[in-house]
């Protein structure tokens, strides 16, 4: 299949405006997109699956009366776009007439072009070189005694994307994501199974894959999960906790990125609401969502055509600013922060986050062992994720590989640690951030929020937290 | 399918589809579809705030070319775009290792005699923007009734036409309804979500949903958390104890999981593995539940099957692939997918978990309780551990009880239990009704042995 399979986004695009021009609606939007996905799952040595994906269609908003209506359509010929405007214009219609909530929009949205960089493009990479990448990394998986079972998936994504408005926004943006997850089931003598996982992913060509040690990667994971299928499970209570870069990420993006997401702060399902200009932190503590950052996702403008920089949202421990799409900068007063975003062509926008993260302080990890008496030290090795509140602003976590601190060591590996609190109470408890950020995105997974699932990054650099809520036996 | 039910466009015939692929030089192939239409609206600060309409078709091919299995798949608008899918899959099954267990596609393609009852409601098929906005509208009047807003709300309802076909049989094909009302309450910093789904428009349960989510909202900014942690007994609402069994029996009942050893119950057929009083059950073909159908994933006939009976281990949900590895726990008929195009693996319909005996109300179980708490809502308990059976969760909404009566709602409460346990020597008793959502139904349960924190 070729680069686009024979659909020009740009060409459905100049369609789209064409028909709303015709239809005269007062404003529309459409999402051309043309989506392709490889996948490799390989299973204790056998390959499960290996499979294309190639999805492309219409996304279209029309906004009639203060009213906004969707649709989206597969069919890209003239007949199909104009389709789409109609049945479009006829759900905004049917929300006006329900006296529905009176939208508009805030800002100008923006014009260009952005590509992601690659030197070899992942989509036309053999299957077999990818399969043999796949099966190289479970069988080394495999080959460490202990472990039951070893599963890799590798993943290519091309995500190209065309957005334009009918009040001049015209933005085009391809993005190439690949990467690898090793998981690894263990089971020492006597124990219970313990599974663990880790991976990369970034936003370039295959290159990134060709540059990676896999078989290392998928070793240490599967040494890790017999390790842990060993280790006792802590005593429940609160405990000072050291937190790694990516369970940072993890507790941002949950726990404060959601509260600030503007749709959620508008409908007052926030905790964040009404709290702009207050300190939610200490000074240590700086958050920005980035849409442009090396090792993240990349978004350099959004499904409204709006670009999308740096946006500082916690200033050295004051809250300065929500996410927002051009409807909710319009209903808050705030400005558009280019965070108006789509799974798909066929999803309505929603207010999301791209690249999540706590700017790095001046604390080295050694220095923070030394200073933390007892404690744990917690990691994203094999972590489930996290889920969120963001109107209570409560979060709770399933850790991954985690280490008893004592003497200033990490000493004993412990399993089965989850972490809860309140995302305010936790912010101010932070009292060391350390300088070693890392932000990370991944070709497998990604945001859940309203039914929809859009590709973020997040991260931070290693930080501490006093008294943290510790879930345990 | 029924006459004047949805079905596949004329132009995709799913046998040809399958010729196609063999032509192509594929040893054996299969083909699924899905053509869906759904109208969505949504809420906010209790105001309608826009509508969605969509209709998509999806295709997905799966070949083997001796024994090399590999697919393709996407949405479709035309022939071309077939063609274009089946080449692909053969195109990447040629670059792939074989499976050396490659049993071949399933080559019992039926569906199950009969009929599910309300599988399809017409009415529900055809609702748009004008029937979903006045359910939202009258959830707005049932939430501020009970002195909360509704921050955000949305019902979606649409039709859904499958279709099955592979080398040895098909195509089979039906089509179902659904409706998913989903709502989220606020008062000052307290909230409350919820959701209910089913084959039908469901406007009365919607607004009754919605006056429960606000008052839960009220109670909630009052709520406290627990002092200190203790080892108590917990009542799980039955959305709560369904949300438990898919997140950690269904994935160990996998039988992919048990061959490929990340499966706790792996090798315990005919053992005792929950209480005697417990017996739990898929039932593809329960009345009104979006899930049911009369085949599964890879066009084999579906049929209830007994899980776990008294206790026992009876069987595993089981693939035509997992059963030919392990040919134990079956018969087949348990497959999903991801996408149509993604390789089937075991999963359940309506997991249905019955008590031997079922106690009239809920207030029944809370007089039994020494110390511990009732969990209505939480988040995180899909993060649980189904390989171990560590059951991790913080309880968002709930109520604390002492010595029989409940002292007060509580939030942010850390669980921590065995699953096994909890279900097994741990297992107090059960009140009704059983409640479904999603893929299970359940009611209410009683357990002890957990940590609350």
């Amino acid at each position: 299949m070729g680069r686009g399979d024979g659909v020009d986004p740009a060409v459905v695009a100049d369609l789209f405006l064409e028909e709303a021009s015709r239809l005269g609606v007062g404003y529309a939007d459409a999402r051309v997109q043309v989506y392709r996905y490889r996948l490799v799952y390989v299973e204790n040595g056998v390959v499960k699956e290996a499979s294309y994906t190639t999805t492309a269609g219409l996304g279209v908003r029309v906004v009639e009366g203060g009213a906004q209506g969707y649709s989206s359509t597969t069919r890209l010929d003239r007949q199909g776009v104009r389709a789409a405007v109609e049945e479009a214009l006829s759900a905004a219609r049917a929300v006006a007439s329900a006296g529905g909530l009176r939208v508009e929009l805030a800002g100008s949205p923006g014009r260009g072009r952005a590509r992601s960089a690659y030197s070899r493009d992942p989509m036309q990479v053999d299957l077999a070189e990818m399969v043999e990448v796949a099966l190289s990394a479970n069988r080394a998986a495999s080959s460490v005694e202990g472990v039951a079972s070893s599963a890799t998936r590798l993943g290519v994504q091309h995500d190209w994307r065309v957005v334009a408005t009918t009040d001049g926004g015209l933005a085009e943006v391809e993005v190439r994501l690949v990467g690898l997850v090793q998981s690894a089931t263990g089971r020492a003598p006597g124990s219970s199974l313990e599974t663990v996982y880790d991976g990369r992913s970034m936003v370039a060509g295959w290159e990134f894959v060709e540059s990676q040690d896999w078989e290392s990667l998928a070793i240490e994971v599967a040494r890790l999960a017999v390790e842990s299928s060993r280790a006792r499970v802590p005593e429940a209570g609160r405990y000072d906790v050291i937190l790694d870069p990516e369970v940072v990420g993890l507790l941002l993006h949950e726990a404060f990125g959601h509260a600030s997401e503007g749709d959620l702060v508008a409908s007052g399902a926030s905790v964040l609401a009404g709290r702009l200009g207050s300190r939610v932190a200490p000074e240590w503590v700086t958050i920005v969502d980035d849409g442009l950052h090396p090792e993240g996702y990349y978004v350099p403008f959004d499904d409204e055509a709006s670009s999308k920089g740096e946006t500082v949202v916690v200033d050295r421990g004051v809250l300065r600013s929500h996410l927002t799409g051009r409807v909710e900068a319009a209903r808050l007063g705030l400005p558009v922060t280019g965070n108006a975003r789509v799974q798909s062509y066929a999803h309505p926008h929603l207010v999301r986050q791209t690249n999540f993260y706590m700017k790095p302080g001046d604390w080295g990890l050694e220095e923070m062992l030394e200073d933390t008496r007892r404690g744990l030290l917690v990691t994203a090795k094999g972590a489930r994720g996290g889920q969120t509140d963001p109107g209570q602003g409560t979060f709770t976590f399933n850790m991954g590989v985690t280490y008893l601190v004592e003497g200033g060591e990490a000493r004993e590996p412990l399993r089965g640690v989850s972490i809860t609190g309140r995302i305010l109470e936790v912010l101010n408890s932070i009292d060391a951030v350390g300088g070693d950020l890392r932000v990370s995105t991944s070709v497998f997974g990604g945001c859940g929020k309203g039914g929809q699932l859009v590709r973020v990054g997040d991260g931070g650099p290693h930080v501490r937290v006093r008294g943290m809520l510790v879930g345990g036996r | 399918m029924e006459a004047g039910e949805p079905q596949l466009p004329g132009w995709l015939r799913l046998e040809e589809v399958v010729r196609l692929a063999e032509r192509l030089g594929a040893s054996e192939a299969e083909a699924y579809a899905v053509a869906s239409r759904e109208a969505q609206v949504d809420m906010r600060s209790s105001r309608v705030e826009r509508s969605t309409v969509s209709t998509t078709l999806t295709l997905g091919v799966r070949v083997a070319v001796k024994g090399a299995v590999a697919g393709a798949g996407g949405r479709v608008s035309g022939p071309g775009q077939v063609e274009e899918i089946v080449r692909a899959a053969v195109a990447a099954a040629r670059r792939v290792q074989p499976d050396p267990s490659w049993p071949g596609f399933n080559p019992r393609v039926s569906a199950a005699p009969g009929g599910v009852e309300g599988a399809y409601h017409p009415e529900t098929a055809e609702a748009g923007p004008g029937e979903l906005a006045p359910i939202l509208a009258a959830a707005a009047s049932a939430a501020a009734s009970r002195g909360a807003s509704i921050s955000e709300a949305s019902a979606a309802a649409g039709w859904e036409a499958r279709a099955y076909a592979n080398s040895y049989g098909g195509p089979v094909g039906e089509a179902s309804t659904y409706y998913v009302f989903y709502v989220e309450a606020v008062r000052g910093e307290g909230t409350y979500y919820d959701y209910l789904d089913s084959t039908r428009l469901e406007p009365r349960a919607s607004e009754e949903l919605a006056a429960l989510a606000a008052a839960r909202a009220v109670e909630a900014s009052q709520a406290r958390g627990l002092d200190g942690a203790f080892r108590g007994q917990v009542i799980l609402e039955p959305g709560q104890a369904g949300e438990m069994l898919s997140t950690l029996l269904e994935p160990a009942l996998s039988a992919e999981a048990v061959i490929e050893g990340r499966s706790p119950l792996a090798g315990r057929l005919g053992e005792q593995v929950l209480s005697p009083s417990l017996t739990l059950a898929d039932d593809p073909h329960r009345p009104w539940r979006p899930a049911s159908s009369r085949f599964d994933a890879e066009g084999h006939p579906t049929a209830a099957k007994a899980l776990v009976a008294s206790g026992r281990l009876e069987a595993y949900l089981h693939t035509h692939y997992t059963l030919s590895r392990h040919p134990h726990g079956g018969p087949a008929g348990n497959a999903s997918r991801r996408s149509p195009w993604a390789r089937p693996a075991p999963g359940a319909s309506s997991l249905v978990l019955r008590p031997a005996k079922l106690h009239a109300s809920l207030d029944d179980l809370v007089a039994r309780v020494e110390r511990g708490v009732v969990a209505t809502a939480n988040i995180g308990m899909w993060m649980s551990r189904p390989e171990s059976g560590r059951l991790t969760a913080t309880v968002t909404h709930g109520y604390l009880v002492e010595r029989g009566s409940i002292v007060g709602p509580v939030k942010g409460v850390s669980l921590m239990a065995d699953v096994y346990h909890l279900l097994g020597p741990g297992y107090l008793g059960a009140a009704g009704p059983l409640e479904c959502r999603g893929s299970t139904c359940a009611p209410a349960l009683l357990v002890d042995g957990a940590t609350l924190a």
